[in-house]
C-alpha cells in the first residue's frame, strides 16, 4: 500500500500543476455550459416570433379574428393600433397589424408568417355550407413552426365561436337541447399516467425522459477527460522518458498500473461531477430560455444514485480501455488520436440514445450494439427510466466484465517488453501481431 | 573474491534482429567496469538486461547471485539504473522528483531522509533543488538523475553513457561524482561509453562488445598491452577490426 500511495502521491502532484489541464477538465464544464445555456435560452428569447395579419375585410368578424391571435399570445399591456407583443410557448410573440399589401410583408425579414383574411370573410360566416378561407405565407425561418402553431390555435379558438354562431341559428329547427354536445361529441379525459412498464407513474414523472436524455448527454461528456488524463500516462512516461527509470525501481508493475489507474479515476470523476453540474445547469437555463421556465427538470436522489453508478463504470471502462491503447501506443499523440475512436463511437451510442430505444431495435443490430461497452452505460439509464431496475443488473455485470478483460490485456501488455518500446524495437517497426506475440513472449 | 555480476552466453533477438549473440562477463564487487562499444554493438540492450527491463531469450545474468528474470524483485533493490536518455518530471521540483524515487526505496524515515540529503548532495543544486525541473539546464537535469540512481547507494550502479552530450565542465563534474560515489560506497558500477579517456579515468575493467559479442576484456593497461598500442582508442579500433584512415 505504502509504494501504491507513493506513485498515487506522485501522479496527482504532476497532474495537480498542470494548471491547463486541470482548467479544462474541472473549471471549463462549470463555467461554459451555463454560459452555452444562457446563450441558447437567450438567443431564442431576443429572437421574437412575427406575424403580420392582413385584414382585407376590416369587419367585424375579422376584427373578432385578430382579437382571438391577441388572445394566443396573452397580450402584455395595452396593445397598440399597429402591433401588439405576447408570448407563446415562452417565446416572445409579435403581431403587425398595420400591413396593407401582402408584398410589404412578404419582403419584411423580420416577418415569419403572414396571415390573410380575405374580403367577403364575414359575409361567409352565417353560410352553414360553405367553409371560409384565411390565407397564410411562411417563411423558411426556425421560428415558422411555432408562428404556424399560434396561426392554428387561434382560428381553432375563432372556429368555435362560428360554430357556436352557426349552431344557435340551427338549434331550434333541429331540437337541440344543449349545442354543446353537438360542438364537442367526444370527450376526452385524462385517466392517469404510466411508466413504460404499465405501472402507474407519480406527477413529477411526467418530464423525466427530459432528465434521462440531459443525462445521457451529460453521461457521454465524462468519456473525453479520462481519455485525455489515461493516454497521458503510460504513453507519456515512455515519451518524456520516465519510464525507463520508474520501472527498475522495487515496485511491480501492477501496482504502477493500478496508481496511474487510481489517479485517473479520481481526476475523472471530479471532472464528471463538474461536467454533470454544468450539462444540469445548461439544460436549465436553456429550457427556461426556450419555455419560460414552464418545463423542469425532475431530479431525486434516486436519479443521482443510478447516474453516480453509471458514470463510475462508465469513466472506468473508459480509462481501461485509453490505458491499454496508452499501453501500446508510441507516443502521447498516438494514443490520443487512437483514443479520439472511443469518444466517437461513444459519440454513436448517445445518438442512439437520444433519438432511438435500443430495445426496440432488430435483434442483430442489437447484439453488435452489446459488444460496446458504451451501450451498457446507456441501457443501465433506460431500464431505470422504464423503472424497471432489475434489468439494468445484466447491463451493470456487463460493463464489469469489460473493465476486468481491458484490464487483464492492459497488465499484461504492461509486463511485457511491449510498453517498453511500444511498436519499435530499436529502429525494427513490429508490423504483424504474430510478431509482437513472439516479441512479447 | 565474489562476483557482482556474472553474465552467461546471454543471446537477446529483436524480432528476427539478434542483437545479443552469446556473450559472457563478470564483474567484481567493488569494481568499476566500462562495456565499451559502437552505436548498436548492444551495450544498451546488456544494461537493460541487467536492470531487469529486458528478457533474455537464452543465456543466464545474476546479479549479487540473484537471477535477473526469476529474480527481478530482489535485484530491482539492488540496482541503480541511469538510462542513456533518462527524464524527469517536469512539473515536480527537483527536490520532489529525489522524494519520490527514495520513498520508493525507503523502508523508514530515517533511511528516506538519509537517501534525501545523500541525493541533494550528489545532484548539487543548491537552492536551485526546489526549482521545478523544466526550468532546469541539461547539465543540471543530467547531475539530478544521476542523484537518482545513487542516492540509494544501490551495490550495483549501472550508467548507460552518463556523460553524453553534456559540455566538457558538466561531464568532468558527473565523471568526478561517480568516482567520488565508488569511493565512498565501495559499490560496484558499471556503465557504458564512447568516451576513452572517462572510461580510462573511471574503469577498473573494461570490455569492447561489438555486434553481440565480446571481442576483448581486462584492465585497460592489458588492453593497450594486448593490442600493442599506446592508448584505449587505438586499443578499440584494433579489437573492431576497423581501418583508419591517415
Amino acid at each position: 500500500m505504502k509504494t501504491i500511495r507513493t506513485l498515487i502521491w506522485k501522479e496527482l502532484l504532476d497532474l495537480s500543476r498542470d494548471k491547463g489541464t486541470l482548467f479544462s477538465t474541472l473549471l471549463l464544464p462549470l463555467i461554459a455550459f451555463p454560459i452555452m445555456g444562457i446563450v441558447i435560452g437567450y438567443v431564442f428569447q431576443v429572437q421574437p416570433i412575427t406575424l403580420a395579419i392582413i385584414d382585407q375585410d376590416n369587419s367585424e368578424w375579422s376584427k373578432w379574428l385578430i382579437e382571438y391571435f391577441k388572445a394566443v399570445i396573452g397580450v402584455h399591456g395595452v396593445p397598440a393600433k399597429h402591433m401588439c407583443v405576447g408570448a407563446f410557448l415562452g417565446r416572445p410573440v409579435i403581431i403587425y397589424l398595420n400591413y396593407t399589401d401582402i408584398r410589404s410583408a412578404e419582403v419584411d425579414p423580420k416577418i415569419d408568417l403572414i396571415v390573410i383574411i380575405p374580403k367577403n370573410f364575414s359575409k361567409l360566416v352565417p353560410e352553414v355550407n360553405v367553409k371560409i378561407p384565411v390565407y397564410y405565407e411562411v417563411k423558411t425561418t426556425s421560428r415558422a413552426d411555432i408562428a404556424v402553431s399560434i396561426l392554428w390555435s387561434a382560428v381553432s379558438n375563432f372556429e368555435r365561436h362560428i360554430t357556436e354562431a352557426r349552431l344557435k341559428i340551427l338549434a331550434p329547427s333541429a331540437k337541440i337541447k344543449d349545442i354543446e354536445n353537438l360542438r364537442n361529441p367526444v370527450e376526452i379525459k385524462f385517466y392517469r399516467l404510466l411508466r413504460p412498464s404499465g405501472a402507474v407513474a407519480k406527477p413529477e414523472e411526467k418530464n423525466i425522459y427530459l432528465t434521462m436524455m440531459v443525462l445521457i448527454i451529460a453521461l457521454f461528456m465524462t468519456i473525453s477527460p479520462p481519455i485525455a488524463f489515461i493516454s497521458d500516462s503510460v504513453a507519456g512516461e515512455r515519451e518524456r522518458k520516465t519510464l525507463e527509470c520508474l520501472l527498475v525501481t522495487p515496485t511491480s508493475r501492477s501496482q504502477i498500473l493500478v496508481s496511474k489507474l487510481f489517479s485517473s479515476i479520481i481526476l475523472s470523476f471530479l471532472s464528471s461531477g463538474a461536467s454533470t453540474i454544468g450539462a444540469y445547469i445548461m439544460y436549465m437555463l436553456m429550457l427556461s430560455g426556450l419555455s419560460g421556465g414552464s418545463i423542469t427538470l425532475p431530479i431525486s436522489i434516486e436519479i443521482i444514485g443510478v447516474f453516480s453508478l453509471t458514470v463510475f463504470l462508465t469513466v472506468f471502462v473508459t480509462v481501461s480501455m485509453a490505458l491499454l491503447i496508452s499501453c501500446l501506443s508510441d507516443s502521447i499523440r498516438s494514443a490520443q488520436s487512437k483514443s479520439i475512436t472511443i469518444s466517437m463511437i461513444g459519440s454513436l451510442v448517445m445518438f442512439i440514445g437520444l433519438y432511438g430505444d435500443i430495445d426496440r431495435l432488430p435483434q442483430l443490430i442489437r447484439i453488435l450494439l452489446y459488444f460496446i461497452p458504451y451501450t451498457h452505460s446507456l441501457q443501465i439509464l433506460n431500464q431505470y427510466m422504464k423503472f424497471d431496475i432489475y434489468h439494468a443488473v445484466p447491463h451493470i455485470l456487463c460493463l464489469i466484465a469489460f473493465i476486468m478483460v481491458f484490464l487483464g490485456i492492459s497488465v499484461k501488455v504492461f509486463n511485457s517488453e511491449r510498453v517498453f518500446f511500444g511498436s519499435k524495437v530499436e529502429g525494427t517497426v513490429i508490423k504483424s501481431r504474430k510478431r509482437i506475440f513472439k516479441f512479447t513472449k | 573474491m565474489a562476483y557482482a555480476v556474472l553474465v552467461k552466453d546471454l543471446v537477446k533477438y529483436y524480432g528476427r534482429f539478434k542483437a545479443l549473440r552469446g556473450i559472457s562477463f563478470h564483474i567484481f564487487e567493488g569494481e568499476v567496469f566500462g562495456l565499451i562499444g559502437p552505436n548498436g554493438a548492444g551495450k544498451t540492450t546488456t544494461l537493460r538486461i541487467l536492470a531487469t527491463l529486458l528478457k533474455p531469450d537464452s543465456g543466464k545474468a545474476q546479479i549479487y547471485g540473484y537471477d535477473v528474470v526469476k529474480e527481478a524483485t530482489k535485484v530491482k533493490s539492488l540496482i541503480g539504473y541511469l538510462p542513456e536518455e533518462a527524464g524527469l518530471y517536469e512539473r515536480l521540483t527537483g527536490y520532489e522528483n529525489l522524494l519520490f524515487f527514495a520513498k520508493l526505496y525507503a523502508k523508514d524515515k530515517k533511511e528516506l531522509e538519509e537517501m534525501l540529503e545523500y541525493g541533494i548532495k550528489i545532484a548539487n543544486l543548491g537552492d536551485r533543488i526546489h526549482d521545478k525541473v523544466k526550468n532546469y539546464s541539461k547539465g543540471m537535469k543530467r547531475r539530478l538523475t544521476l542523484a537518482r540512481a545513487l542516492m540509494v547507494k544501490p551495490k550495483l550502479a549501472i550508467l548507460d553513457e552518463p556523460t553524453v552530450g553534456l559540455d566538457v565542465y558538466a561531464a568532468v563534474t558527473l565523471r568526478n561524482t561517480i568516482k567520488r560515489y565508488v569511493k565512498e560506497t565501495g559499490n560496484t558500477v558499471l556503465f557504458s561509453s564512447h568516451n576513452m579517456l572517462e572510461v580510462e579515468y573511471l574503469c577498473d575493467r573494461i570490455a569492447f562488445i561489438n555486434k553481440g559479442v565480446i571481442v576483448a576484456e581486462g584492465s585497460p593497461r592489458e588492453l593497450k598491452d594486448k593490442f600493442g598500442v599506446s592508448n584505449l582508442e587505438e586499443a578499440f579500433v584494433k579489437a573492431m577490426g576497423l581501418k583508419v584512415e591517415e
